[in-house]
């Protein structure tokens, strides 16, 4: 990896519970980066917001 | 994070301001007639290359600050061009923000553009926000849309510290001049002096001239 393409502002928002236990997390954000060309594509630029849902649990094989 | 070259803009501070009667036309009429087609021929390599031209333009922004209070807590605080230009001026003990005015200086250098304030009436650079370097650029056929993303840097650290995404739109007449030209887009970035995130959007105005420029 040579260098950035692009950059992300993150809140992070965690709330607790009595018990001082992570009740709850969410993350949301602004985007953007490029795209370097390849074959097919030139240029491209990602604009956006994103918001995390819940957490993914996986359960073992 | 992209580090700036050492070839990187060190300007001094009023250097890039456009001067008065930079773009002032010869006055001799044999000398008009030869520059005009010249002048035509570099327009229309222009709009076929997409190249553009050194001007400062007012800037709207409107965004919002992130920062650390001093009991720990995260404040979000809203940002205009004003508040952005005085926090800017105070880095140089300026409070008086009165005579001054956000710009966007497109082409201040060979390697991109840069966001800074500058003296409303003779357009004398006061300080420096962000240098939009680096810039990677893809237009429409028409020439009508320049869409492109920059690195942030500041005036001390040789890092990138954010990015911002530039369209730039042209709209012409039926004869093909340019009667509108507007940059807008959206920035983000850290303070590297303090624990402050910046993020926002903006829209550029009219290209300023100055009526005392040095």
């Amino acid at each position: 990896m040579s260098h950035s393409l692009g950059s992300v502002v993150i809140d992070e928002k965690r709330a607790f519970d009595k018990a001082g236990d992570l009740k709850s997390f969410l993350a949301t954000g602004d985007i953007q980066y490029y795209l370097l060309p390849t074959a097919t594509n030139g240029l491209g630029l990602c604009t956006g917001k994103f918001r995390t849902g819940k957490h993914l649990i996986i359960k073992p094989q | 994070m992209k580090a700036m070259l050492p070839h990187g803009n060190t300007q001094p501070a009023d250097a890039g301001v456009p001067q008065a009667g930079a773009g002032r036309r010869p006055q001799d009429s044999r000398f008009r007639k030869l520059t005009l087609p010249v002048g035509a021929i570099a327009l229309t390599l222009g709009l076929i290359g997409g190249a553009r031209a050194e001007q400062v333009l007012l800037m709207n922004f409107k965004g919002t600050l992130t920062m650390t209070s001093p009991d720990a807590k995260l404040v979000h605080q809203p940002i205009d061009s004003d508040a952005l230009a005085s926090h800017c001026l105070q880095t140089i003990g300026i409070s008086n923000t009165g005579p001054f005015a956000l710009v966007f200086h497109q082409d201040s250098s060979d390697i991109g553009d840069t966001i800074e304030v500058v003296n409303k009436t003779n357009g004398v650079f006061a300080c420096g926000v962000l240098r939009l370097y680096f810039q990677e650029h893809f237009e429409r056929a028409d020439g009508t849309l320049s869409k492109r993303f920059a690195y942030g840097y500041n005036y001390i650290d040789g890092n990138s510290f954010g990015t911002a995404i530039l369209n730039e739109r042209t709209t012409m007449d039926k004869q093909g001049h340019t009667n509108r030209f507007v940059i807008d887009g959206s920035l983000q970035w850290y303070w590297t002096n303090a624990m402050e995130v910046w993020s926002g959007t903006f829209t550029t105005g009219g290209p300023l001239t100055f009526t005392n420029a040095p």
